[in-house]
């Protein structure tokens, strides 16, 4: 004879089920080729039908070496030539963070027919707005730095081969910051104008256009603090001054990715089983 | 022995939804409510499951019925893990492949190809790429678009992007089944060939959980249906037996089952009006106890321009009699279920072509007729003492007489016990048995007109056999009068 005990022992039961970021992350696992599927899927859409594809990609870049240029050089001689280059660094930086975060709002509240049909992770979401955009970046930056530093005869120096572990470090940042955003935006439709006024201000909060050494100094602690700044600074330190960043920047850029993603995950993974009764 | 083990049982499962009115403002209210220190909720609840427990067993087809809002697809939700249970317990055998036809075509997106869309989708549902590689080929098969694999999905007809879908469904290969409504689209050509795949699903073992509205689907692939409303299971047996339980359901429910007529499906086959619930919930005889309610109010002096109050009108049986014949709003009609009611406002009065403005309705609990602004020259209560206990016929009795005019006449009807010191169950003259203790009811006239008494008004027995139900007839006066 069957008892109830007996039986339940072979099943399951759902509703006892707790969130965990274990059980996300082996969903994650069991998931990655969805992961890897949705950004394949985003950059054919992106280039499918056009005849150039990606090199559309480094046209606005490119235009944007230009204008800064003309504007920095001829305009308002305030830089060198080889500000260009810095000036660079930082806004393709800027570039993958802002449209990674800007995307990433959508990326739950904007997939409700997915999220209310089928379970996966939904970390995945927001995970591959990031990774998409990190492709683009990777590919724009390869063509780009070689260039720029040819173009300026900036010799190459140790301190570049760095470039991969801050950019490691700049994605797992941006996951992180996606995955709030995303969760958050499911919730509260507010937060996706609140992230376009917040990018804004960040813009300036972050050194691109100007170099952090001039900044005065109580305001210069402040403005490497912003979010974004100790990874612009880090790319700033590996290519332009051509140095190893010094402690400041290493604890920085690893702590906010690592809380960023920690705070992230966690919580995805407390909200994730509600997104389908909310988007 | 072999028993089959159980794959999904939900124990009083329930799950609630917040239905968000105006979520935009909803961090501006929070934010208010702050202030004011309220922390008001401006949500409404719904639960969409409430305390359903089920048990299907490994290799059963089941079939889930029910009303749009019945919660038939929330349960599919729970068990493919896509919502999660409010309370309750959702029992799932350990490490089964649960596949999900919740929505074909999930994740479809029309400027990839179809190959492309395959392997996208398949990843939707947890295959990796080497899975997806090995059953590639059988789900281009399946779905007869070989030639179209290249083609983006915006290119596809319709069917296409079903068969597409179908297919990787199919392939998915689960334990565990979920299908929702796959039938609604498609030609007879796609369905034959779900259905078939479906027979082949069964054959090989696997348990299927499917929702639909279609009497035949539901026939053809299960043996066993849950019939689910307002979130409840109401129903859990037989394929037809299921389906016997709906159609009372939708009968009772205007909405669903007036319209434009639908062919093949449960809501228009209602063989004959007479086994309409409404008709049978009032214990058969509708045609006849309609009749004899008007036939006798004529003889005892009905004219069109009194006033008459029904009590107990049930899904209107006399008021299609007495309607066309009174003047407009001369005719009331009280009854206590508004389903009831519905089903007469609905049915039998449009079948009949008869507006029911023309008549005056009260639906509540308690015998309160205090909405009608004058006395009543009549009124009449048949086969209504029978479902009711003492207490509830005084309360009515006393309602009607207060609101009678003062040489009007309540007439009622009831199983008669001709002696009220006997208290055995009694064969009426038309075969039924009725009880002392309870429903059907017998009283005994000396008991009845005591009552009648007691709350100001004076009975007489009828010599009167002419009720279609045997039941003897009673002329309830003021005693002012």
């Amino acid at each position: 004879m069957l008892s109830a005990e007996a039986s339940s022992e072979a099943m399951t039961d759902r509703t006892a089920e707790v969130p965990s970021i274990r059980r996300t992350l082996s969903g994650l696992r069991h998931y990655r080729h969805l992961l890897r599927n949705l950004v394949l899927k985003d950059l054919k859409l992106k280039y499918r039908g056009s005849v150039i594809g990606f090199v559309w990609s480094l046209a606005n870049p490119l235009l944007m070496v230009i204008i800064y240029t003309i504007a920095f050089t001829r305009i308002l001689k305030v830089g060198s030539e080889g500000f260009v280059f810095y000036l660079m660094l930082g806004l393709l930086a800027w570039t993958f963070f802002a449209t990674s975060v800007g995307m990433s709002t959508g990326a739950i509240a904007d997939n409700g027919g997915l999220v209310k049909a089928v379970w996966f992770p939904r970390a995945i979401l927001p995970a591959a707005t990031v990774l998409f955009n990190l492709v683009q970046y990777l590919l724009t930056v390869l063509v780009f730095i070689p260039l720029l530093l040819a173009y300026y005869r900036i010799p190459l120096a140790s301190s570049m081969l760095l470039f991969p572990v801050f950019v490691v470090l700049q994605a797992l940042f941006t996951i992180g910051v996606a995955l709030v955003l995303a969760t958050g935006t499911a919730f509260f439709r507010d937060i996706r104008h609140l992230v376009e006024v917040g990018l804004a201000a960040l813009f300036w909060g972050t050194p691109i256009l100007y170099e952090l050494s001039r900044v005065p100094d109580p305001l210069r602690g402040v403005i490497l603090l912003t979010p974004l700044s100790p990874f612009v600074t880090a790319y700033h330190e590996i290519f332009f001054y051509r140095r190893w960043p010094d402690v400041t920047i290493w604890a920085l850029t690893a702590g906010y990715a690592c809380l960023a993603l920690a705070f992230g995950l966690w919580l995805i993974v407390r909200y994730e089983d509600s997104f389908a009764e909310r988007v | 022995m072999t028993v089959p083990a159980t794959i999904l049982e939900s124990r009083n499962l329930s799950k609630r939804f917040y239905l968000r009115h105006n979520r935009a403002a909803e961090l501006k209210v929070r934010a208010l409510a702050l202030f004011d220190g309220s922390r008001r909720q401006r949500v409404e609840e719904f639960w969409a499951l409430k305390s359903v427990s089920l048990k299907i067993a490994s290799g059963e087809a089941v079939g889930l019925i029910g009303r749009n809002g019945s919660g038939k697809s929330t349960f599919l939700k729970l068990v493919a893990g896509i919502h999660r249970p409010t309370s309750g317990q959702l029992l799932i055998a350990r490490d089964t492949r649960i596949g999900s036809m919740i929505e074909l075509g999930t994740g479809f997106h029309p400027e990839l190809t179809g190959q492309e869309n395959v392997f996208l989708n398949a990843s939707i549902h947890g295959l990796s790429r080497a899975e997806t590689a090995e059953v590639y080929d059988a789900v281009v098969e399946y779905s007869g678009l070989r030639h179209f694999m290249d083609v983006p999905l915006k290119n596809y007809s319709s069917g296409m992007h079903m068969r597409l879908g179908f297919a990787i469904a199919a392939s998915l290969d689960p334990e565990l089944l979920l299908l929702d409504e796959i039938f609604a689209v498609g030609d007879e050509d796609f369905q034959r060939q779900c259905m078939k795949t479906l027979d082949s699903f069964q054959e090989r073992g696997k348990t299927i959980v499917f929702v639909s509205h279609s009497a035949a689907a539901i026939q053809a692939i299960c043996h066993r249906a849950c019939l689910l409303d307002h979130g409840r299971l109401l129903f859990d047996g037989p394929v037809d037996a299921a389906l016997t339980e709906y159609r009372r359901l939708t009968a009772a429910s205007p909405r669903e089952a007036i319209g434009p007529a639908t062919d093949g499906t449960a809501e228009s086959s209602i063989a004959h009006p007479d086994l309409a619930w409404h008709r049978l919930a009032t214990g058969g005889g509708w045609e006849e106890e309609g009749a004899w309610v008007f036939d006798f109010l004529e003889r005892r002096g009905l004219r069109p321009e009194h006033f008459v109050l029904e009590v107990g009108c049930g899904s209107l049986s006399s008021a299609s009699r007495l309607l066309p014949y009174m003047q407009p709003h001369h005719y009331w009609g009280y009854e206590k279920n508004l389903e009831l009611y519905i089903a007469g406002s609905q049915i039998e009065l449009p079948r009949r072509g008869i507006r029911v403005e023309l008549g005056q309705f009260i639906v509540n609990d308690d015998y309160d007729f205090s909405q009608a602004p004058h006395a009543f020259d009549l009124a009449i209560a048949s086969s209504l003492f029978r479902r009711l206990p003492l207490n509830s016929i005084t309360r009515c009795i006393a309602a009607v007489v207060a609101k009678l005019a003062p040489n009007g006449a309540f007439y009622a009807t009831w199983p008669d016990n001709p002696d009220p010191t006997r208290f055995e169950p009694i064969v009426q003259p038309n075969g039924s048995t009725t009880y002392s203790d309870r429903d059907p009811f017998h009283y005994s006239f000396a008991v009845l007109a005591a009552i009648v008494e007691a709350v100001g008004g004076r009975a007489e027995r009828l010599d009167d056999r002419s009720h279609p139900r045997g039941e003897a007839i009673m002329c309830i006066t003021t005693a002012r009068s």
